[in-house]
């Protein structure tokens, strides 16, 4: 059955009569209390790319994954040539003719690229014997077919590029013979080169007859290659754009939805002095993540670093607190003084405290006990002689827990037995007891309810009324227009526009995160 | 809903707390039963000499397992810590007697080479990033050589006055556990009531966190290894004194022993949990039961296979505790 979701055009009309090599037909799918995915219909053809479009948490890898068979619907129903199937695994949707390349290329650096592209489906030679030279050969063919004989059979995947790692990735999905092949973000690390080269063989498939799904983020890409789009937004498919219809500005608007339109920017204009800079940046280079970083943020300013998911923000933030050994290049300052962070306590020496977005691996203790890690930072403080003041530590510690209303029985409790928000609250006070200058907000939102939430953008608050100032990334754009004075909307590692005050709307960082800097703020 | 919200905690910090205090308190336990049995079968170990006898023959591994429980609380492992007793056990058996620089000398000297041996895993493991298990391995077998190399077999004279000082007893109390406490109270108190010791256990507990923390992890794992060195030189002078001789293969025993007199007293060998009364505990319970084996006419022969079984099982019910909340992910990671 062809699709009609509200707002969108129907796309049956003249290509209908070819049959879908795959239609999925009302897919649902919750994660705990969440809705991912909300009744969506998708139909593939054969020769052609369906592009799928969305802002970061718009259901569009729920579907890829529905799709692959790493999970299974809770409603709804999935055909192929014709049958209805279930898959339970990746393997049952592997042998129905679904193949999917992930975003994070699933190889095995250490085994030559033939072998790579044929685990699991070696060639054997009497039943038992590992064929080799049949695996180079195979392996050599399917390469050929990407436009990439270049690429050894017998190279260590390990030390190819990450272009060829890819197109080895695309060669192992390809090695199953597959009616439908299914590519998530495959263009986000490539040179403008190597997607060329990429979307050339992309087309080439799709002239086999291959029916492919494509997520990209870049709507050039998505110009020249999909038939038809579909767009995605909080878990539901909200328009599709039959071939040749396809309008940038539509497919904006659809993304957002109706209420874009109300939610303006809520956090108030910057207050301090103009000049009041606390950490200048300059030109400061990663590659391959990020390119001519600059800007100065100012004591009191909560400056928001946007865009959509891998466009280098996070990068970024890791390279300033010193989280890359090397590699970086331009100028940092805090407080005039330059800083070259090394490692994280060069970062730290300088003023700038980071709350990073995963707390199980960066930043807690869940072994130690809450006192313990609020107390981490603050232990030069709090010695008596040569000793810890076990009072001095708890008195610090009580203040903390009941300025940020960390729920737990005694600051004794482990911090694994918290709630994620709570955890979140002690890496925070761990931060704040040192009051640093400058803080970095790392994705602080995520895995945390609304309650949790509502009271980190207090603390947040507080700090820069303090004078403090604080870099904020997210990845959920509706947070920027609260707490923000200022937005820098990354894209492809560069910062693709800057918005302030009122600007400040969730159209306007998703336009930026789209197209090059339409309207740059003065 | 509320009383759940509140239950919960409170049952963790319960359950936590038991956890904390599991291995020692069982420790505890087990040494009463086995000093008990003991005791009907030769009532003279409850005299003054009696004690004084368990406790030197226990307080060696005591302080080996402080060190190796100091290591294990920074999530690292070390094995050479027998080859670091021997080594320091036959130089201060050569040197000892009639040394210009006197007893005195000799014992600073063998304290100061007790923290090099351990600086050298610190800095291998550490700036060198080796695997502790690779480079203790190695370590242990450069320090026994040298062990051998200055004593090639059990000879060398301790002075009867040092002997006495650290052997003898004072009523019911002997010198050696004065000894032990005094290693407690001016080398692990200092540490782990202070700066150092939250670094060690925060490194043992997520290097990573500890890393964004601004610690400075690589040190704090160096000074682990420095500090099981001090307390293996303390548990050789101790051993020359007990025996008044040096022995190139005195040390040996104590690497596994150590490990599972920590592993008894319920420090985590995966880092970051643990305390000083349980290693010191299981460091008596497992001396005092391979001294009773004699007395139970237990061939000398069985003792290894005795104290592999021991760790073996100790650790085995580490897992179990695991396999009963966690899931596969949970137990196949740890």
């Amino acid at each position: 059955m062809p699709i009609a979701a509200d707002g969108a055009r129907r796309a049956d009309g003249a290509d209908a009569a070819s049959a879908p090599t795959l239609s999925a037909v009302g897919l649902s799918k919750r994660f705990g209390g969440v809705v991912a995915l909300r009744r969506a219909d998708l139909a593939l053809y054969p020769g052609e790319v369906h592009a799928l479009l969305g802002a970061n948490g718009a259901g569009k890898s729920t579907l890829v994954k529905l799709l692959a068979g790493i999970e299974q619907p809770d409603e709804g129903t999935i055909t192929v040539g014709g049958t209805a199937m279930r898959f339970a695994s990746p393997h049952a949707a592997l042998a129905a003719g679904i193949a999917t390349v992930h975003q994070e290329l699933s190889l095995f650096p250490s085994l030559s690229v033939a072998e790579n592209i044929l685990i699991g489906q070696e060639k054997l030679r009497g039943g038992h014997w590992i064929d080799a030279a049949a695996m180079r050969e195979r392996a050599r063919d399917l390469l050929e077919m990407l436009g990439a004989s270049d690429i050894d059979p017998d190279a260590t995947v390990g030390d190819l590029p990450l272009a060829q790692a890819q197109l080895v990735e695309i060669a192992k999905a390809l090695s199953t013979d597959p009616r439908v092949l299914i590519l998530d973000e495959p263009t986000s690390a490539l040179s403008i080169a190597e997607v060329d080269h990429l979307m050339t063989v992309i087309e080439r498939l799709r002239d086999r007859g291959t029916a492919i799904v494509l997520i990209s983020h870049r709507l050039g890409e998505i110009e020249r290659l999909a038939d038809r789009v579909s767009i995605l937004r909080s878990g539901e498919k909200v328009g599709e754009f039959p071939p040749g219809d396809f309008s940038r500005d539509k497919a904006l608007a659809l993304m957002l939805g109706e209420a874009w339109q109300e939610r303006q920017g809520a956090a108030a204009a910057y207050a301090g002095r103009p000049d009041d800079t606390i950490l200048r940046v300059d030109g400061l280079t990663l590659a391959p993540h990020f390119t001519d970083i600059g800007f100065e943020l100012r004591r009191g300013e909560v400056l928001g670093l946007a865009g959509l998911e891998g466009q280098g923000q996070k990068e970024f933030l890791f390279a300033l607190f010193g989280l890359f050994r090397r590699g970086l290049e331009g100028i940092i300052e805090v407080g005039g003084k330059a800083l070259r962070p090394r490692q994280p306590r060069d970062a730290i020496a300088a003023g700038i405290a980071m709350i990073p977005d995963d707390r199980k691996t960066l930043g807690g203790f869940l072994g130690l006990s809450i006192a313990e890690n609020i107390a981490i930072t603050m232990l030069g403080a709090l010695r008596r002689g040569l000793l810890l003041s076990r009072r001095a530590e708890a008195d610090l510690v009580d203040e903390y827990v009941r300025r940020l209303g960390i729920k737990c029985s005694s600051g004794a409790a482990p911090l694994g037995s918290l709630s994620g928000g709570n955890q979140q609250k002690v890496v925070v006070a761990k931060w704040l007891a040192r009051r640093m200058p400058v803080y970095v907000f790392c994705d602080p939102t995520r895995g945390v309810d609304a309650g949790a939430r509502r009271e980190l953008f207090g603390v947040i608050r507080d700090l820069a009324a303090q004078g403090t100032a604080v870099l904020f990334y997210s990845t959920d754009i509706s947070e920027f227009p609260l707490l923000c004075h200022r937005v820098l909307v990354f894209r492809e590692g560069r910062v693709s526009g800057s918005l302030e005050g009122a600007a400040i709307t969730e159209q306007n960082i998703l336009d930026l995160s789209f197209h090059e800097a339409a309207h740059e703020a003065a | 809903m509320k009383p759940p919200e509140t239950a919960r905690p409170a049952a963790h910090r319960r359950r936590g707390q038991l956890e904390k205090h599991l291995g020692p308190v069982s420790c505890a336990i087990g040494l009463a039963v086995v000093i008990g049995l003991y005791a009907l079968r030769q009532p003279l170990i409850l005299s003054p000499f009696g004690i004084a006898s368990l406790a030197n023959v226990s307080v060696p591994l005591a302080l080996a397992a402080i060190g190796q429980t100091i290591v294990l609380l920074g999530a690292g492992l070390d094995l050479s810590i027998g080859a670091e007793i021997t080594l320091v056990n036959c130089f201060a058996a050569t040197t000892m007697q009639g040394s210009p620089l006197g007893i005195g000398g000799i014992v600073v000297l063998s304290l100061l080479i007790g923290l090099g041996l351990g600086a050298v895993n610190g800095l291998i493991i550490a700036y060198g990033r080796v695997e502790p298990l690779i480079a203790t391995f190695c370590t242990s077998f450069i320090y026994g050589g040298a062990a051998l190399i200055i004593l090639p077999r059990p000879g060398g004279t301790i002075p009867a006055g040092f002997a006495n000082a650290l052997t003898g007893n004072w009523g019911i109390l002997p010198f050696s556990l004065v000894l032990l406490a005094a290693a407690v109270l001016l080398a692990w108190i200092p540490v782990f009531r202070a700066r150092l010791g939250r670094f060690i256990v925060a490194v043992g507990d997520d290097a990573e966190s500890a890393r964004v923390s601004g610690l400075p992890v690589r040190r704090v794992e160096m000074i682990s290894y420095v500090l099981a060195g001090l307390f293996a030189a303390i548990a050789a002078l101790f051993l020359a004194a007990e025996t008044t001789s040096g022995d190139p293969t005195i040390g040996s025993i104590y690497t596994l022993n150590s490990l599972a007199a920590a592993v008894l007293g319920g420090v985590a060998l995966t880092g970051g949990r643990g305390t000083v009364v349980g290693p010191i505990l299981g460091s008596f319970l497992l001396s005092i039961i391979l001294n009773a084996l004699g007395v139970f006419n237990v061939s000398a022969f069985w003792q290894d296979c005795i104290e592999g079984l021991i760790l073996m099982t100790v650790l085995a019910l580490g897992g179990l505790r695991l396999l009963r909340g966690g899931n596969w992910l949970t137990v196949l990671r740890s």
